[in-house]
């Protein structure tokens, strides 16, 4: 299939994006919101089938926990790693402060 | 869009994560004959059993521990409204069960000698909690998950979308669920119905809990007439992160990290002196509150938050014990916990409170069971501890199936077809309310993040009268205005705005029952703490909230909580 994804599939793969792990659904969410129009051909054919995997199959693969071996799914992967940036803001985590133990009673 | 041949099957069991594959298995196991329809939203790897990460709590090493131990940790940490008659019958049970697991492949993690490795968790009093690294959800429901394959009596209906219970007679005689493949509605019949299909974290807006945990069992339930109990307990998990609310598990504290508030002092030493970052969730919760509120926590983009701190662990216990929470950490907030601590605040993460049923499962409507945590049996009571509700899905959900199958054995909800009238009148409603045009109607994101927003102003972890009742205001106006929704997309198939649309409405019934629950409790326990109303009232409620559904809201009674052999005392750490 080399044309851009109707209505129905691109429904199809919002569907199929909702997960067991919150952690998917937001990687994911993203991943439909940057690529979704433009996924077509080989691209749109390995993102489906990696929808097949269990949630831990596809989030060891996003974290980089384990590598794709199957070398046609390598682009789609990487994307999805993109999708991965940080939601939070850390300048202000007050690194170096000076923390207080109590002692235990 | 239309009607599409019914298919008729013994038990029809709506929800395909950890309890109700295990309710699955003990139905085809204690009859041989039966079948039963899995009937799942989304495809049963796809539960959110997977996402538990801490464990299962049972008795399996007897040197330290003991089944009254475990049911008076239950019980203390229920705050004292769990019925004990069912604590004490599940903790008995949870070892079986967890070997059984084991029996179907779950890896638990072993110590050096080879025994089961332990751990402690929030408010037990010992080292009980069994793991799977840091994946046992994933570990559980991937065995039992296999273990099902083996009957092919189970038979699967992954993506179709349950819109609501057949009831004729009195009974229960099926559902109807939207294929999602087709956009046919499918009439399931059966002679029992298990409910299996989770909380309703969604109801807030800041939780751990994925997107599919809209509520969609309790609500069908509580429209088909059947109460639900103890709505107004929902759990926060102290520590979730800002803005996304992904978890933190609780093992990162069990392996030894610590809070901070911005003075770099351990505060939790004001408030659960004794068990410090091991006390139980709700409160540690309120002590973060307590903190913010008291001017003590950093401020960021996503509101306030405290610190979690790893960094004297380690980074090679950190890699070994808590591989998940470094990653977690790195990639969602860009922070490494070996060098910085983590940014957490509370965030939603369980309902107490449920479909009603009994300690077989069994609701007050004939032939409907419900286990795991869309039941209420109930053992969590005002507050659950933490790893107790994965073995609560094993026990019960193996309890319902079986008791479903008795029911069945013995004639079930009469086995001729109810009225096809039924199903038709539900395809009519749906076309009615969402399908035909709206124009200009309210939009379903719009709804649903003001249903949250109320949620959290209202029925957060610290509540009074006055932002109650507002929420509940507020969710009336939304019911009222969800009668004018739109949705944009026509299309048969995968109609997404379709099943969201059902989703909210689900949630926003689910939500009424919490906070009217809320409002009449005019006492604090557990989960639920009222500002106006310090402390516990044993008194008067030492009770479950019955929540009934009428079209002019939920009407509320009292059932006294069933105490056996521990008397209410003062919930200390």
């Amino acid at each position: 299939m080399n044309t851009l994804l109707d209505t129905e599939e691109r429904n199809r793969l919002r569907w199929q994006c909702r997960r067991g792990l919150l952690e998917l659904d937001l990687v994911l969410e993203r991943f439909l919101e940057k690529h979704c129009n433009r996924l077509h051909g080989e691209h749109l054919s390995s993102f489906q089938t990696l929808l097949t995997y269990t949630d831990n199959e596809i989030w060891d693969l996003i974290r980089a926990r384990t590598e794709c071996r199957d070398v046609r799914f390598a682009e789609v992967v990487q994307w999805m790693r993109e999708c991965l940036a940080p939601h939070f803001d850390v300048e202000d985590t007050a690194v170096g402060q000076t923390r207080k133990i109590p002692d235990l009673p | 869009m239309s009607l599409t041949d019914p298919v008729v099957h013994d038990i029809v069991l709506v929800g395909g994560g950890g309890a109700g594959i295990r309710a699955a298995i003990a139905a085809v196991e204690a009859d041989p004959k039966l079948t039963v329809a899995m009937v799942s939203k989304v495809y049963p790897m796809r539960s959110h059993t997977v996402s538990a990460e801490g464990g299962a709590a049972g008795v399996v090493k007897t040197e330290n521990d003991s089944f009254d131990l475990h049911a008076f940790d239950t019980i203390k940490g229920s705050d004292f409204i769990s019925d004990q008659d069912a604590v004490e019958a599940f903790v008995k049970e949870a070892p079986r069960e967890l070997l059984q697991l084991e029996h179907w492949g779950c890896p638990w993690s072993r110590d050096p000698d080879g025994r089961v490795a332990t751990r402690t968790f929030g408010g037990m009093s010992t080292p009980r909690t069994l793991f799977a690294a840091d994946k046992t959800g994933f570990h559980m429901l991937h065995a039992l998950f296999q273990t099902s394959l083996k009957y092919d009596r189970i038979v699967r209906y992954d993506e179709q979308f349950v819109t609501s219970l057949i009831v004729h007679d009195g009974a229960v005689r099926g559902v109807t669920a939207i294929d999602l493949h087709s956009g046919k509605l499918l009439p399931i019949y059966g002679r029992a119905v298990i409910i299996c299909t989770g909380g309703a974290g969604k109801v807030f807006p800041f939780t751990t809990n994925a997107s599919i945990k809209t509520g969609d069992g309790m609500a069908m339930a509580y429209r088909a007439g059947v109460p639900l109990k103890d709505m107004e307990f929902v759990q926060y998990h102290p520590t979730g992160l800002p803005g996304t609310g992904i978890l933190i598990t609780e093992a990162s504290r069990a392996e030894g990290g610590y809070l901070f508030n911005k003075e770099g002092d351990r505060f939790l030493s004001n408030y659960v002196p004794t068990k410090m970052e091991l006390g139980p969730r709700d409160l540690l919760s309120r002590a973060i509150i307590e903190e913010m509120e008291a001017g003590r926590a950093f401020e960021g983009k996503h509101g306030q938050y405290v610190h979690l701190d790893l960094t004297h662990l380690g980074e090679k216990k950190i890699n070994e014990r808590l591989p998940f929470v470094r990653e977690l950490a790195t990639k969602y907030v860009g922070i490494d916990p070996v060098k910085q601590p983590i940014p957490i605040r509370p965030v939603v993460h369980y309902c107490m409170g449920g479909i009603d049923t009994d300690i077989n499962g069994a609701t007050p409507l004939r032939g409907l069971y419900a286990a795991g945590e869309v039941a209420c049996v109930s053992i969590n009571g005002a507050n659950r501890l933490g790893s107790n509700s994965l073995t609560e899905c094993l026990v019960f959900g193996a309890w319902a199936g079986k008791h479903a199958a008795q029911y069945v054995r013995q004639g079930g909800s009469d086995s001729s077809p109810a009225p096809e009238s039924i199903a038709r009148d539900e395809w009519a409603r749906i076309e009615r309310t969402y399908l035909q045009d709206h124009k200009n109607g309210e939009r379903i994101a719009t709804i649903r993040h003001e249903m949250q927003d109320a949620m959290e102003k209202g029925c957060g972890v610290y509540r009074n009268g006055e932002t109650i009742q507002a929420a509940r205001d507020k969710l009336l106006t939304l019911r009222e205005r969800y009668g004018r929704i739109s949705i944009d997309d026509r299309n048969r198939v995968f109609n997404t705005d379709l099943t969201a649309a059902i989703e909210l409405d689900f949630m926003l019934d689910i939500a009424l029952a919490m906070a009217e629950g809320a409002l009449r409790r005019t006492e604090s326990r557990g989960a639920h703490q009222r500002r106006d109303h310090k402390g516990r009232n044993d008194q008067q409620f030492l009770t479950h909230t019955i929540a009934h559904r009428t079209e002019d809201g939920p009407r509320l009674e009292y059932r006294p909580a069933t105490i056996t052999r521990w008397q209410p005392e003062e919930r200390k750490y």
